[in-house]
């Protein structure tokens, strides 16, 4: 019962966090997106190596992966986030904060 | 002393990267011209490496087949180098360009390149998926720091928005491919996907996968390609 909770929680995420990417109104918007669908993905790979009774170390090394993943995505996205914001304050002859 | 020639062509690239990365961290203005050259002599380095390992035909595995070095790798190895060369010469600069080159432009353009030897050589499933993440996201800080920035915006966002999605639909096959066939190096996979190939959840992996990929590199050569000649004009 749990492991179909797991399951069925994960990929509604997943497929809502795509749903959200694929909008794609805004960099920001587009990476909220993502890191709930790798968050859906990370709760399905959670559920088949936890709870399923197989060895759960290779789904420890997937979510580490993950987790790495969605660090590093959300760092770079909100750099060019900032440097957009930055190049159009310039633009503007503003300060640029 | 053959394992360790396996992996010349990474460490003629690893050595290039951490000088770039010196120059990179370095203050003046000769930095920029620094980390430029270690690019092309790295990446020249690497090429003649990977010629050599293939006149070599090794057949090594590292890691516990996470790694392989082989001969099919080593071509895939040596069209990368060729490739850097290509985008090096592609870009020539002038003389005003070359004394006001930066550092972070080669720095990242190396980083990709390391991060595609990974792909190459990867030999499992989450190997695999980190390398190419690494070379996506190096190709798009490359592209992204080389000019000025309303020149190069809407080309950093389509690549971004061509990356992410990509790669959490990579991610979704291959937790599916891994949980279903118990599985993550390429080579229990081949043993074990052809028996399992009726099984729709492997199908939806496989196709996962592979698509992710294609669509991502279809995609990114697809926006870097015309819009390379606009933006060395910047």
């Amino acid at each position: 019962m749990t492991l179909t909770i797991v399951l069925v929680a994960g990929a509604l995420l997943g497929v809502f966090g795509l749903g959200a990417a694929a909008l794609r109104r805004s960099l920001i918007g587009m990476l909220v997106g993502i890191q709930l669908s790798v968050g859906g993905w990370i709760m399905l790979a959670a559920g088949l190596w936890n709870l399923s009774g197989t060895e759960p170390s290779t789904g420890h090394v997937v979510v580490m992966g993950a987790v790495t993943f969605a660090v590093a995505a959300a760092v770079l996205v909100i750099a060019l986030h900032l440097a957009a914001a930055r190049a159009s304050r310039r633009a503007d002859d503003l300060e640029p904060w | 002393m053959t394992r360790a020639l396996s992996l010349s062509v990474e460490l003629c690239l690893l050595v290039a990267l951490l000088v770039a990365f010196g120059a990179l961290l370095a203050p003046g203005s000769r930095a920029g011209r620094v980390a430029f050259r270690a690019m092309v002599w790295g990446a020249a380095a690497a090429l003649l490496a990977s010629v050599g390992t293939l006149v070599l035909r090794l057949d090594v595995v590292w890691l516990m087949d996470a790694w392989r070095v082989d001969l099919t790798t080593q071509v895939v190895k040596a069209v990368i180098m060729a490739g850097l060369l290509g985008s090096v010469l592609a870009t020539r600069q002038d003389s005003d360009e070359w004394h006001n080159v930066r550092a972070v432009g080669p720095f990242f353009r190396l980083a990709c390149a390391l991060a595609l030897t990974a792909v190459a050589s990867a030999g499992d499933l989450i190997v695999l998926w980190l390398a190419l993440d690494i070379a996506t996201a190096a190709l798009v800080l490359s592209v992204a720091v080389g000019g000025r920035w309303s020149a190069r915006e809407k080309l950093v966002r389509r690549m971004v928005q061509s990356w992410l999605p990509a790669s959490a639909l990579m991610l979704l096959g291959v937790i599916l491919l891994a949980a279903v066939s118990g599985a993550t190096r390429l080579v229990d996979l081949e043993a074990v996907i052809p028996e399992m190939r009726r099984s729709p959840v492997v199908l939806l992996g496989v196709v996962l996968v592979l698509g992710s990929i294609l669509v991502r590199a279809v995609r990114l050569v697809a926006l870097m390609l015309p819009a390379g000649a606009r933006l060395t004009a910047d």
